[in-house]
């Protein structure tokens, strides 16, 4: 009878990248107010 | 030491830009994955012809076509704003010596390289003898993060 090849097998487990696209903060809101003074101050 | 997947960046460039002749389908598009005995990785390679032409792919031998194995039951989910991307696992049933140092994964119709695996993590060899070789995602190949 002949001999069973027995193999090397071999599996390569991939880990997925992450691409980050999360909310991010883009700066505080400045007032009516606020903004009236910074272009006050501006002018002087 | 494990795999390591590098993005290309027009894998992304055409998800955005490519129309509808020319963009990235992960559904539609037959999705290959090639074997490579040589490569050095640039993720501006922006075909895969200009990435095969970048390295050495695997002959047609061993169990290995040209071009590579089509990936079968391609996946896309989108969980609480993780959009991942993933297919089954893609098998060569070597016969003798099958060896290579990088898969790189492309839209086999638009010519567009999408990732490369590093198969040892550090550019070596890895081979199956008269047995399979197997790339498996069991958590996805990649994914974007667009949760708050």
């Amino acid at each position: 009878m002949e001999e069973e090849k027995k193999g090397t097998p071999v599996t390569i487990d991939v880990e997925p990248v992450r691409i980050s696209a999360k909310a991010h903060e883009l700066g505080e809101v400045e007032t009516g107010e606020e903004v009236k003074e910074e272009e006050e101050k501006e002018e002087e | 030491m494990a795999a390591v997947l590098s993005m290309y960046s027009n894998a992304i460039l055409k998800a955005f830009t490519g129309g509808a002749a020319g963009g990235v389908d992960w559904d539609t598009n037959a999705i290959k994955m090639a074997l490579m005995t040589a490569y050095t990785f640039d993720e501006d390679h922006a075909t895969m012809t200009a990435a095969i032409a970048a390295g050495t792919q695997h002959a047609a031998a061993n169990g290995y076509a040209t071009g590579g194995a089509t990936l079968g039951t391609k996946t896309n989910t989108n969980a609480a704003g993780i959009i991942t991307f993933g297919s089954a696992s893609a098998v060569w049933t070597a016969t003798g010596a099958l060896t290579a140092k990088y898969a790189i994964c492309y839209d086999s119709v638009t010519d567009t390289p999408l990732f490369c695996i590093n198969l040892d993590g550090a550019g070596g060899d890895v081979t199956a003898t008269d047995a399979a070789f197997t790339i498996t995602d069991a958590s996805g190949y990649f994914s974007i993060d667009v949760s708050p």
